[in-house]
């Protein structure tokens, strides 16, 4: 029996899934996954809710939304004030709301929830009720005493030695968002579902706890993870160590302020995670990997589960036919990339690897993909290949549709930094291509099994470590030397693909989430 | 890799937007509005080799075609001429030294022809000059700070503070690192890519990505963002 009307009856819909900075807007695997969810569950409705960065960010849906989308929202993290080009008209509203808000001493729920946030570990029931209570707006964030009183707390509390100004402006550029997106009204749904932490995860834990209703949590890549990346590597906090940062240019910040306020950064998106994984009934991952992650971040052991993705293989099979098996006779052994030519993916390593591999066997390299997203790093990869003359060797080939690029190769090889679950992996592995992946998110599971019995097939690939050239050489040389290693791992791969990573076992446990819970963790009317 | 890249992307400048609008900021455009610039200086560098050309003309004029003056006086007015012409030659300021005097001489020694001279001295750089240029423009040291003494002090070698639990002194290991970028620096970057730690390893990836990125742009520097963009 279903707890929930996941068709959402006549008002409202069954799910409200909340997306951030993805789907309809960017094409990724993440969207992808979304459109082909909302399109194999043409019984749910779905309202979708989009949080972008401004108005404008994003102009063109790059999907058409299935007919089971009963609404669509856009929330956005910054807005002006007021609208218009009349910036003298702007001024005055600015000023009209300084003056309104500047003597207010009246205390906020929301600012008492994210002194919390900074300040405690504990995620609890109260917190939620205070941010649910979304009692704050934008002009007294900005303006109001209680928030400079709090911003003040909070710079002698988290980060003394920091510079005070470099503090407010990103204590004021971390929060402001939250106010807004705290302000907004959830929609009619049985159901929310967060398709990562940070500003949609809270988003959702609030709505779900504001109506009672239950949240679904689902991690493609650990976002809190992935935000310390990008802020280790982010250009606009780069501190300077001795007044000079690594190109001897002078520093935007210096070191103690950037350390300061790099930690305050990631302190804030654990926190979003962490109030996300609370409210949570149910938290899904692709892969073990990265459920261990979610408990090491403060997941609750027993409310994760993981649904990996899987692939239609009955489609597919009509798409790519079946290919007779290359034998050895047949040279060169064709090794393949399938992917964008991003840094994320390391095509680097690949083109060293095969550097290397080619002293001792002979390959034809086909890299697949488009080069449109980071041109400069694709510029590197062609010159690389033209430095170490592997012009006759690697060839760059467009994105191609799949029936044109799995019947090219032998070998796929996957040399990326970092993956969720690469549905090229599954996709090599149906066409019974044995894989050369590095040890990132859920290759080793995919190639060498994820249980017992998955693992009692045997590899169907070989992991190697990450930026390792001569390793991913030395596993590109073991394959193409031995057609019955490659025989065995394509067949082994075409099994596992047939057992654990159907798209339809995807789509039932998704039905069943939806309709079925477990949601009596969490479910229950919010107190605020 | 990320979802919502763009939407943290989004935020971020607008941090560097708020801190433009600072006071200060403002008040540091100001200075370099109120500052006169080089055009400025050439331009009047530029008036002045003319005058000086005329000056020098009317002199030669006055002794080659002859005036209605006695020519005592012709060759005093010329004279006063010329030594105008060469008094307004050291005006020419902005100028190094070197080059002034030369030009100076140059009308001294050859009238009138020795404006076209000067001005050829002038406007025309020495064989040495980009180097020198780029020496005025090398980065200074900044002198090593007591704070940075202390933190030299109790630092963790960098392999340690790389094995360790602290993520903020991983991350300051992996930052150094990443400066060092020799072979060293390489072998403990992929020993930590190596390792057990998964995000240790992406990082340590992720910085060694990014040295070979800026070892390729410093060898080739047509491949600068900027000159990409059309800016320089």
């Amino acid at each position: 029996m279903a707890p929930f009307d996941v068709d959402g009856g006549t008002a409202g819909a069954g799910v409200g899934l909340v997306l951030e900075g993805a789907y309809p807007y960017v094409q990724g695997g993440v969207s992808t996954w979304v459109h082909d969810l909302m399109g194999s569950l043409p019984e749910v409705r779905f309202a979708l809710v989009h949080v972008g960065p401004e108005r404008g960010t994003y102009t063109r849906r790059l999907y058409s939304l299935p007919a089971n989308v009963v609404s669509f929202t856009d929330l956005y993290c910054r807005e002006p004030l007021a609208r218009g080009r009349d910036a003298a008209a702007l001024e005055r509203v600015a000023r009209a709301e300084r003056h309104r808000h500047a003597g207010a001493r009246r205390p906020s729920r929301v600012l008492h929830g994210i002194r919390r946030l900074h300040l405690e570990d504990a995620i609890d029931s109260s917190l939620l009720d205070d941010l649910a209570s979304g009692d704050l707006s934008a002009g007294a964030f900005l303006h109001g005493r209680a928030s400079f009183e709090l911003t003040m707390e909070l710079y002698e509390r988290l980060a003394p030695g920091a510079s005070f100004l470099d503090f407010f402006w990103h204590f004021r550029s971390m929060h402001l968002p939250l106010v807004r997106l705290l302000g907004a009204e959830p929609p009619t749904a049985a159901m929310y579902h967060a398709l990562c932490t940070g500003y949609a995860g809270l988003l959702a834990a609030v709505w779900s706890h504001r109506t009672g209703r239950p949240f679904l949590l689902t991690e493609h890549g650990i976002y809190s993870r992935e935000r310390v990346l990008e802020l280790d590597r982010a250009v606009w906090l780069h501190g300077a160590r001795d007044g000079r940062d690594s190109d001897g240019a002078p520093g935007t910040i210096d070191g103690a302020t950037a350390s300061a306020l790099r930690k305050l950064w990631i302190r804030f998106f654990r926190a979003l995670a962490r109030c996300a994984y609370a409210r949570a009934s149910s938290v899904v991952s692709l892969c073990e990997a990265s459920r261990a992650r979610q408990i090491a971040d403060g997941a609750r052991a027993e409310r994760t589960l993981v649904v990996p993705n899987g692939i239609d293989l009955e489609w597919f099979r009509t798409r790519v036919h079946e290919m007779p098996f290359r034998t050895a006779e047949r040279r060169p052994v064709r090794v393949g990339f399938v992917g964008r030519l991003v840094p994320i993916k390391d095509i680097i390593t690949l083109i060293r690897a095969c550097f290397l591999a080619l002293r001792v066997v002979d390959i034809d390299v086909r890299i697949f993909g488009p080069i449109d997203e980071d041109p400069r790093y694709a510029r590197r990869c062609r010159r690389l290949v033209a430095k170490l003359g592997l012009d006759r060797a690697i060839h760059f080939e467009a994105a191609m549709p799949i029936e044109r690029i799995y019947p090219e190769i032998d070998i796929l090889v996957l040399t990326s930094f970092s993956e969720g679950q690469p549905l090229v992996i599954l996709e090599a592995s149906a066409a019974g291509i044995p894989v050369v992946a590095s040890d990132v998110g859920a290759c080793r599971e995919l190639l060498e099994g994820h249980s017992d019995i998955d693992r009692r097939m045997g590899p169907s690939g070989i992991v190697t470590r990450l930026a390792a050239p001569e390793e991913t050489a030395a596993a590109i040389a073991r394959l193409a030397r031995d057609p019955e290693l490659r025989r065995l791992m394509g067949a082994t791969g075409q099994r596992r693909v047939a057992m654990c990573y159907r798209k339809s076992a995807t789509v039932s446990a998704y039905r069943k989430l939806y309709t079925e819970g477990p949601w009596p963790a969490s479910a229950g009317a919010s107190s605020a | 890799m990320s979802i919502s890249a763009p939407v943290m992307r989004a935020i971020a400048p607008s941090i560097r937007r708020g801190r433009a609008e600072s006071p200060v900021s403002a008040a540091a455009r100001m200075i370099r509005v109120t500052a006169p610039s080089d055009r400025v200086h050439r331009r009047r560098g530029g008036a002045l080799l003319v005058a000086c050309a005329a000056l020098d003309a009317v002199a030669a004029g006055i002794l080659v075609l002859g005036t209605p003056l006695t020519p005592p006086l012709e060759v005093l007015a010329a004279l006063v001429l010329h030594a105008t012409a060469v008094l307004l030659m050291c005006g020419v300021a902005r100028e190094r030294t070197s080059r002034r005097w030369l030009g100076v001489a140059a009308v001294l020694a050859v009238p009138f022809v020795g404006a076209a001279v000067a001005a050829a001295t002038l406007v025309t750089r020495g064989r040495g000059s980009f180097a020198m240029e780029c020496r005025r423009k090398a980065p200074r040291q900044s002198r090593l700070t007591m704070a940075a003494i202390q933190r030299l002090g109790g630092a963790l070698p960098l392999c340690d503070a790389l094995d360790g639990d602290d993520e903020e002194q991983r991350r300051d290991a992996l930052w150094a690192l990443s400066r060092r970028r020799d072979p060293e620096a390489i072998a403990l970057l992929r020993r930590a890519a190596a390792g057990r730690d998964p995000d240790l390893a992406l990082s340590a990836a992720l910085v060694m990505e990014e040295i070979g990125e800026r070892a390729e742009r410093q060898a080739d520097p047509l491949d600068r963002p900027e000159v990409q963009n059309g800016a320089v």
